[in-house]
């Protein structure tokens, strides 16, 4: 088995990327936007963390992160003293050369969270991490008299 | 809502996102893996035409109207990629699979022409 680094942006072979250079950030300026995209590739890792977005409604808190080919068991969802830490490992085979890497997140818990009943899914390369919130911390409609 | 948080709504902008790929070259094919997070099966479209194959993914439901976004860092636009395929392709082979929010294309390669011997007389 060998170990590789994973890298998107290796061996191109004969295929020639066909994105018109108009969506590129820096259009017109195909070396400078190759080097602006190899800088700040679309999405996924965030300086190396996972990218998030919390959302929220009535109810819960929702932090949603990018986990496109890891598999249920290469993810960790964990929380410790209000922060919750998300991990996740991938794991590329091609041919006989495998390639893994692990991307992580922690994040403070809103407050009123309640932390016994947090819940996670995954579905198509996304997470979704529930974060139920407490009574208290709920809107609550007051009746005029 | 903040108005600066609200993602850009599809009708307005009809931008896209270039997604992460890796292509390997096999002895009998091309392997594409691109990077499609939050991209079912039934939004995503692929096309082939000119020897350019075409991908587009539509992100599903990004989130219900009641959710308020706080936070964002990752983008939600569609993700396109088109790539130019070399001739030795046989296009009418292609095959892609979807899982866990990555495409996986598999673009088998045309037997080369076996060298015709020719015999002298």
């Amino acid at each position: 088995m060998k170990l590789a680094r994973y890298s998107p942006f290796v061996n191109l072979g004969r295929l020639t990327d066909f994105t018109p250079l108009i969506r590129q950030p820096i259009a017109g300026f195909p070396a400078m936007a190759q080097l602006f995209e190899d800088l700040f590739p679309a999405a996924t890792a965030v300086n190396g963390r996972l990218a998030m977005d919390l959302h929220e409604d009535a109810d819960n808190f929702y932090a949603r992160f990018e986990v496109p080919g890891v598999k249920k068991d290469g993810l960790k969802v964990e929380v410790r003293e209000g922060v919750l830490t998300v991990s996740a490992e991938r794991q590329d085979k091609d041919g006989d050369s495998q390639s893994a890497s692990i991307l992580s997140r922690s994040m403070t818990l809103p407050d009123g969270v309640q932390d016994e009943s947090i819940s996670a899914k995954q579905e198509n390369g996304m997470l979704t991490v529930t974060l139920p919130k407490q009574e208290k911390r709920k809107p609550r409609l007051i009746s005029v008299h | 809502m903040n108005a600066t948080c609200t993602a850009p709504s599809s009708e307005l902008v009809k931008s896209s996102q270039k997604p992460r790929y890796s292509v390997s070259r096999r002895d009998d094919a091309f392997v594409i893996r691109v990077d499609m997070p939050g991209v079912a099966k039934s939004s995503l479209s692929l096309e082939f035409q000119d020897d350019v194959l075409s991908i587009r993914g539509e992100r599903i439901s990004e989130q219900p109207n009641s959710w308020k976004m706080l936070h964002q860092e990752y983008s939600t636009q569609p993700f396109q990629l088109r790539l130019r395929l070399p001739a030795q392709v046989d296009e009418d082979q292609l095959n892609a699979s979807l899982e866990d929010g990555v495409l996986t294309l598999n673009l088998p390669l045309k037997p080369s022409p076996q060298p015709r011997r020719i015999e002298v007389n």
